[in-house]
């Protein structure tokens, strides 16, 4: 009888502390887990990358890291009882909090990325300043949530405001060297609205634009020559480390990535950048970002209202682009058509294509995409130079 | 401080932020005046593509040769646009049937060459 109530103390103790299902956290003060709350959130963006292949390179992770982290117990993002640290830990860690991967996916781009609409129209550099006017806006917006009892540092508000210049890696980048508690939500944000960048741009292009000046036709850019393409990203990269240097790591890397594209000497190196290298590191900055969004930790009021801080960075960064080529317009002899302002925020190429195909409805033979891919690459240096702002800003 | 108690200084934060928005325009605008420069620089190295329509023929080419080159390409052009266009269809040639004043005036320019030969 003895012997029998041992084992059934051990198979007991065995259950309680060895499984993981009796050790779900709980809302406090009512009977409802939090683990399954964060199960749902995977699985949603899980079926958002794998049914409607909405940005799947990253969601896919994201949503599996999250999903595979809220189980209790899971050995993944903690730290042993000798202090060594788990899996995931050490990717976030070493990929994340050190700033490698960010950086490296800045390589990766910069391999991947024709500078050639950007040369062919500097110009349309000025629109990726403006669509940077969001950021700033809700850096506005976050500081005023501390006036219904949310708390929001500056560092907290620069690292949701950089969410509306649309690029991932630099959203990361910021927001893991000023607020790494808000991370996973923070790059949640930025990703999830990328990719519903065609569903959040036609409605304000359409508000901020008139027909007739959607239907305004551009001149076809000039050709751009080898050795142009060649030269930019070294007077590009000088120039920003010149001027915004804390962003150096970042435009650094981009430029590096293209200078070996552009340079066509290193073929090997550029391809691995574009493919290989690339591939490697978004599986372990989407595991990593996943990761980050542990139940206790997420399922507060500061993501919800990151979620729709960002939605609203993305209406009025995108506004804030039309509305720079409509002031610009006044001044120009040869006027740009507004919609491509809209990919002044720098989700490269999506935005660019939500430009042409908007003017296209307007105009079956208006082909806007090249044209507007200046501006979206205007938006990734835009976007990095807000980031180095910020950095700056809390470091100088 | 207690974090719930913290409020942010408007002023810093509104003029910092303005000044940093600025900056981005800055920023871009030097980018935009150096690729504008280095864009004049090349375009007035690069020389012009294309063979200019003033300039003298290309060497080793007299006007006999590149006529005879157009018309090379011309025919090409056409078989290529024949084959990709009408690859399945018969070839339809436009058939006229001559008026009563076409043949008369085409016998009249007949005889008058054949006279002509004659002499």
């Amino acid at each position: 009888m003895m012997e029998n109530k041992t084992v059934i103390e051990l198979i007991w103790e065995i259950i309680k502390t060895q499984m993981g299902f009796l050790h779900f956290h709980y809302w406090e003060g009512l009977p409802i887990p939090l683990e399954p709350i964060m199960w749902v959130i995977a699985l949603f963006f899980i079926y958002l990358a794998v049914a409607k292949e909405y940005e799947p390179l990253l969601l896919l992770p994201i949503g599996f890291g999250i999903f595979i982290v809220n189980f209790p117990l899971t050995p993944l993002m903690g730290f042993d009882p000798d202090g060594k640290r788990q899996l995931f830990n050490i990717f976030y860690h070493y990929g994340v909090e050190w700033e490698v991967i960010p950086c490296v996916i800045f390589l990766g781009l910069g391999a991947m990325t024709d500078f050639g609409p950007l040369i062919a129209n500097p110009k349309t550099l000025i629109v990726g300043a403006g669509a940077q006017l969001g950021v700033f806006i809700t850096f506005l917006g976050v500081l005023a949530c501390n006036y219904i009892g949310i708390h929001f540092s500056y560092k907290d508000a620069a690292s949701v405001g950089i969410i509306g210049g649309a690029d991932g890696p630099t959203t990361i980048y910021l927001t893991a060297k000023l607020a790494p508690h808000l991370l996973g939500a923070n790059a949640l944000a930025a990703y999830s609205y990328m990719a519903m960048v065609p569903l959040i741009q036609p409605p304000i292009m359409r508000m901020l634009t008139t027909p007739e000046e959607r239907r305004i036709r551009m001149r076809q850019l000039r050709p751009v020559s080898q050795r142009e393409k060649i030269l930019f990203p070294l007077i590009a990269a000088g120039l920003i480390a010149l001027l915004v240097p804390a962003v150096t790591p970042l435009m650094g890397m981009f430029m590096l990535g293209n200078f070996m594209r552009e340079s066509g000497v290193v073929k090997r190196l550029s391809d691995t950048a574009q493919h290989a290298l690339m591939n490697i590191v978004t599986i372990f900055l989407g595991i990593s970002v996943g990761a980050t969004m542990q139940a206790t930790t997420f399922l507060t009021p500061k993501p919800l209202l990151i979620f729709t801080l960002g939605l609203f960075d993305f209406f009025v960064c995108t506004a804030g682009g039309i509305l720079t080529v409509k002031v610009m317009n006044l001044f120009l002899r040869e006027k740009m058509n507004p919609l491509i302002g809209s990919a002044g925020v720098s989700a490269v190429p999506m935005a660019a294509r939500v430009s042409h195909l908007i003017g296209r409805q307007e105009d079956p033979d208006n082909w806007l995409l090249m044209h507007a891919m200046g501006p979206n690459l205007a938006g990734v240096i835009g976007t990095a130079s807000a980031a180095g702002m910020f950095i700056a800003m809390f470091t100088s | 401080m207690d974090p719930q108690n913290w409020r942010p200084d408007w002023v810093f934060a509104i003029t910092t932020l303005l000044i940093r928005f600025f900056g981005i325009f800055i920023v871009l605008a030097i980018l935009q005046i150096c690729m504008q420069i280095s864009g004049y620089i090349f375009s007035r190295l690069t020389p012009k593509e294309g063979p200019s329509l003033e300039g003298p023929p290309p060497s080793g080419g007299s006007v006999e040769d590149r006529e005879e080159e157009q018309e090379i390409a011309a025919a090409i052009g056409v078989a290529l646009s024949l084959y990709r266009a009408e690859m399945d269809q018969p070839l339809k040639l436009p058939t006229v049937s001559p008026s009563e004043w076409a043949i008369s005036g085409r016998v009249a320019q007949l005889q008058s060459r054949l006279q002509r030969n004659w002499r």
